[in-house]
């Protein structure tokens, strides 16, 4: 087409379109968003957890898929030149899973088992509002899955001390205890007991790992104790079902006043309901902050097992709540053992 | 806007710079006023949506770094910000498969 000097110019109007567009949607009650402010996520020892922090409160949901996401650009015509600068994103073959808290909330947790060594996963979140699904979305994320496990056995001096009287507070208050000696063939057998027959029993068992194994700078990040299981009796109280990691306290080798000094050590270092252990098998109870904080990567871990009815100072109803468990002296894959998973270095 | 029968010549066209713009739409020369103010006045629905756009583009200093990179990569190759692209994933969504 040829510039020239026009001679008149012809005119037709076409109206403005931005009274009309029809690109303008009104807004709605419905149109709510959410934007995600922080991500953080930490090793497990077979995955992650992730924990997602937004600006108002609402209920996430974790889109995850091992195909990377595709990007595509979209060239967009205007005013005489395309622009490259259009973007759409594909996310296929994925998985939903929902934050581990109930209702619409400012933190929302996602906890990732199972999660294959090596393999990559990309990420992106999606929420709802009351019920109203948001209009917002969020980038996607790449996390790679790799940690170390590391295994060590409980040492030789693992033991039982018990408590016995027919008055509870004598029972459970006691500054000694009595070194339990039953055995099982040649083998100590290690127990974790509240019972009421015809006079209280209380035991608490003691295990010493020696975790300066672990090499300098591993940031311990999840981990598991795990005990064989020889029996077991649930009669006492379903509503005191736990089996409790607390932090030990015991000399080496282990002697009658640990029992009392045990007592004030009830922080909660890992549980396990006495419904979900299995006898004749490994049984993993997984730590929690506390538990992993009393790992001594310079020296001896301890820890002591005790039942739940003991660390809350509840006389237990007539029955028992008790395991018993394989000692180090039985071997084999019967040993009680700690399981600390880190981050490679 | 208004559709002529040819485009004038370089001269009218930068005569008329800053009141009037000519140009060719679709192979049809065209003018318009432009730059054109319109004023205070916006439509309801364009109105609506300063809201969330607004606090889109403050909200952009309260992400985290690690929330921030991710936008930044996505916007790579483009002619937006790492931004322009969450302000749009704010308000629009990024994806092309729909949410429940």
């Amino acid at each position: 087409m040829s510039l020239r000097e026009p001679t008149s110019l012809a005119f037709i109007v076409i109206p403005s379109l931005r009274l009309f567009n029809p690109l303008i949607m009104p807004l709605a009650p419905t149109d709510v968003f959410f934007s995600l402010r922080t991500l953080t996520w930490r090793h497990l020892c077979n995955g992650y957890e992730i924990t997602a922090i937004t600006d108002v409160p609402c209920h996430l949901t974790m889109r995850w898929t091992t195909v990377i996401p595709q990007r595509h650009h979209v060239p967009r015509y205007q005013r005489g030149i395309y622009l490259n600068s259009e973007i759409y994103l594909c996310f296929v073959a994925y998985h939903d899973n929902e934050q581990e808290e109930a209702g619409d909330t400012l933190e929302h947790t996602f906890i990732k088992r199972n999660w294959p060594i090596c393999e990559t996963r990309y990420f992106t979140f999606w929420g709802t509002i009351a019920g109203i699904p948001c209009r917002s979305e969020t980038a996607y994320f790449t996390l790679h899955f790799d940690i170390v496990h590391l295994t060590i056995y409980a040492q030789a001096n693992n033991r039982s001390i018990r408590g016995n009287s027919v008055d509870w507070a004598t029972c459970h208050d006691a500054p000694l205890g009595f070194m339990n000696e039953w055995h099982e063939g040649p083998f100590h057998i290690l127990l974790t007991d509240a019972t009421l027959t015809a006079s209280y029993w209380v035991y608490r068992s003691y295990l010493t790992f020696n975790t300066s194994v672990l090499p300098a700078g591993a940031a311990v990040s999840d981990g598991f104790l795990e005990v064989y299981l020889f029996s077991k009796l649930f009669t006492s109280s379903v509503i005191h079902p736990n089996i409790t990691i607390t932090q030990g306290v015991q000399h080496n080798p282990v002697i009658p006043a640990d029992y009392g000094d045990q007592l004030p050590f009830t922080e909660d270092g890992g549980s396990i309901s006495l419904g979900d252990m299995v006898v004749d098998q490994y049984n993993a109870i997984q730590l929690t902050a506390h538990g992993r904080s009393l790992i001594n990567p310079a020296g001896t871990t301890r820890f002591c097992l005790r039942q739940q009815l003991d660390i809350e100072d509840v006389p237990p109803p007539l029955g028992s709540n008790q395991i018993i468990y394989h000692s180090i002296q039985k071997g084999g894959q019967f040993m009680p053992r700690l399981t600390l998973c880190y981050p490679p270095l | 806007m208004a559709k002529i029968k040819t485009l004038p010549g370089r001269a009218i066209i930068s005569g008329f710079k800053g009141k009037l713009d000519f140009y060719v739409y679709m192979g049809q020369p065209c003018v318009r006023r432009w730059p054109q103010s319109p004023g205070k006045a916006r439509a309801p629905a364009v109105m609506a949506w300063w809201a969330p756009f607004s606090y889109a583009s403050k909200e952009w200093n309260n992400l985290s770094l690690v929330v921030r990179r991710a936008y930044e990569e996505l916007a790579t190759g483009t002619g937006l910000t790492g931004r322009d692209v969450f302000t749009r994933a704010y308000i629009t969504g990024l994806y092309r498969n729909p949410v429940p």
